[in-house]
């Protein structure tokens, strides 16, 4: 019993639709845990395997050791943040908390306390008669949350919980959620498609596409080093890079230009070619402060976007492949490049990370191709 | 100061256009409501022949109508068919729907297409039909109030699915899904999450039922036999001219009654409406 949730070898199709493609999870107790991936991708039927809505067509959940695969969800020891937050509308903040409580044959007193303290752990104390109608998004958000927590689920599900709620709100809720998560030391598996929000929050988390994990590994691991093209492309801006290596020097694949510039990347190899990626705010306009063995490659700026804290430009290469740059706009910056000039572009060796066993023809990712009928 | 644009309506109509449509719905109007207005003003009408002028006004046909022991009799037969036949079509709407509304059946078209065919089968057809039924065919347990009861269950059972369907189809199916989740069984989900949403339709479903068998005459009186209906004495009884005036207090409380009825089934479906607004 090492993990808290076991997923071992989960298929799940619907017909002749596979959603879910053999997968692998193993969540950790108390771990904030993401699932994240374009619609279709697999995740909220994943979610709804965990929860007991869906039995899986092959391999087996097991929760806290024991195997709850065809275990209903009534019997399960999670529970479940709905989309849109699924609130009783004929009940009160109070009635919707206590639910779960009163099914469990709870003792009176006992029910008043935990609502009671549900209810202020969500600060939604003094709302406790209002009905869900009678609440904005966020409020009805933070009812949901109190009705699941209630119950002092072993493990709580949440699927695109912020979802509905507006860009301001959502980023509060973000830390908040995060707050519950770290005080009730509760597992959270989290679905979301919106990859900012599974970076602030998540312990780990497992890019989901098209039924399969593409990579599992904490936030930085995944936004740092993609294990493939697809996370590259779906967390965060990305540039992928088609490198021909023309020769290996120091444990580091070197391809040569024109006019001494280069493209270094820490890898074994020593011929063929290779893909990278760079991230957008690791390359420099100047060589200053990097080391000798960085890449350095020309390009003509085809595009220029002031985005307020940062500016980004985009660089054409010779060999066709283009570069995202992102520019913090300190007040250090030297005058933005106009569209059409000539410049360099640097980055250090270590920050061109190499996608691993692709085939080269991998092109970031077809997220809608396979869009199955994940939920509805 | 600028004139201000009414820009309530995107429809200009002119002033001539507004008083044509005014009469046209006040002719509507007429048409509508006249004839059962004449016969609430000659149910009170003192002479013997339902014309103008009235010769004055009495209630004294009302009291010979409500003391009359065959009128009482009629009136009570239908209440009680009319009761037994809106509770047992609103329970089988209900068993109907709920499969029909959440589940994947198969043949989900055909089976609700066939649960509204008598809406378009004339009630005259359906009366012959059950006449053959109940008195010689398969089923015979002859003519009277079961009968019609029967009857009654099947012309009201497409309004009671009208009526419950599209309102458990709009519930989430998530709220079903949310109260499993917190460990409720079937049981207790229908009772405390799906029943409290849909009472109000149930008893939308349960008057409109009421409402079509307590003046349904057609069928009652095929199958009725010797114990007829309020609308089936009713009609017979204007065979007889002299009868008239006491039939017309008669179909006043009917008309009255179903009327308010008919409204209080909107206004309680209306109120269910509005409890699932906003989710």
């Amino acid at each position: 019993m090492d993990g808290h949730i076991v997923l071992s070898g989960v298929t799940k199709a619907f017909g002749e639709n596979i959603v879910v493609n053999d997968i692998d999870l193993n969540i950790g107790e108390g771990e904030f845990f993401s699932m994240l991936g374009p619609s279709g991708c697999g995740k909220t039927t994943t979610l709804r395997m965990i929860a007991g809505f869906e039995v899986p067509t092959i391999g087996n959940v097991t929760l806290a050791g024991e195997d709850v695969t065809e275990v209903p969800p009534a019997k399960r020891n999670v529970n479940m943040v709905f989309q849109a937050y699924a609130l009783f509308p004929h009940m009160t903040v109070q009635e919707n908390v206590e639910f779960g409580l009163k099914i469990k044959k709870v003792k009176k007193g006992e029910v008043k306390s935990r609502a009671a303290e549900a209810i202020a752990s969500v600060q939604l104390d003094g709302f406790e008669l209002r009905k869900p109608a009678q609440l904005s998004g966020g409020q009805q958000q933070r009812v949901a949350l109190a009705r699941a927590l209630v119950n002092r689920p072993a493990a709580l599900l949440l699927d695109e919980p912020l979802g509905a709620l507006d860009l301001k709100l959502r980023k509060e809720m973000q830390h908040e959620l995060k707050a519950i998560q770290v005080r009730t030391g509760t597992t959270f598996v989290y679905v979301t498609h919106d990859q900012e929000e599974a970076l602030t929050m998540s312990d780990r988390i497992a890019v989901m596409n098209n039924g399969i994990v593409e990579q599992c590994a904490g936030p930085r691991e995944i936004y740092e080093h993609p294990a493939t093209a697809f996370v590259a492309g779906f967390i965060g801006t990305s540039n992928i890079v088609n490198m021909r290596v023309d020769r290996s020097e120091g444990g580091k694949a070197i391809m040569d230009l024109s006019e001494g510039q280069r493209i270094v990347a820490n890898s074994a190899t020593t011929s063929g070619s290779l893909q990278i990626t760079v991230r957008p705010e690791k390359i420099h306009l100047s060589a200053n402060g990097l080391g000798d063995d960085a890449s350095s490659v020309g390009g003509r700026v085809s595009d220029v976007m002031y985005l307020g804290s940062m500016t980004q430009i985009t660089v054409d290469l010779p060999n066709g492949d283009s570069l995202q740059v992102h520019r913090l706009n300190d007040e250090a910056a030297a005058v933005d490049p106009q569209a059409g000039d000539t410049i360099s572009l640097h980055w250090a060796a270590e920050n061109s990370f190499v996608i691993e066993g692709l085939p080269s023809s991998a092109d970031g990712g077809d997220a809608s191709a396979h869009a199955a009928s994940e939920s509805e | 100061m600028a004139r201000r644009r009414n820009t309530e309506t995107f429809v200009v109509i002119s002033p001539t256009g507004k008083v044509l449509l005014t009469a046209f719905f006040a002719l509507f109007l007429v048409v509508l409501y006249l004839p059962t207005v004449l016969l609430i003003v000659f149910s009170f009408n003192a002479g013997t022949v339902a014309a103008f002028p009235l010769e004055g006004l009495t209630t004294k046909w009302y009291g010979l109508a409500l003391h009359s022991e065959s009128i009482r009799q009629a009136l009570w037969a239908s209440v009680r068919v009319a009761t037994l036949s809106a509770a047992i079509a609103t329970l089988i709407a209900l068993m109907a729907s709920y499969p029909l509304a959440r589940r994947h059946v198969r043949g989900k078209a055909v089976i609700s297409a066939l649960m509204l065919v008598p809406l378009v089968v004339p009630t005259v057809v359906l009366g012959v039909a059950l006449l053959i039924l109940f008195q010689k065919g398969v089923i015979p347990i002859g003519l009277g109030l079961i009968s019609v009861m029967i009857g009654h269950v099947v012309i009201a059972l497409p309004f009671a699915v009208l009526i419950l369907l599209p309102r458990i189809a709009s519930i989430d199916k998530r709220l079903e899904e949310a109260a499993y989740d917190l460990g409720a069984s079937g049981l207790q989900m229908f009772r405390r999450v799906m029943l409290p949403l849909i009472v109000p339709s149930i008893l939308s479903a349960f008057l409109i039922s009421f409402v079509f068998s307590i003046d349904e005459v057609v069928i009652a009186s095929f199958i009725a036999g010797d114990q007829p209906t309020y609308p089936v004495y009713l009609y017979s009884g204007l065979k007889f001219p002299e009868k008239t005036q006491t039939l017309i207090p008669v179909a006043t409380i009917m008309i009255v009654l179903s009327f308010l009825l008919a409204i209080a089934a909107e206004v309680i479906r209306r109120r269910g409406d509005r409890k699932l607004e906003g989710r």
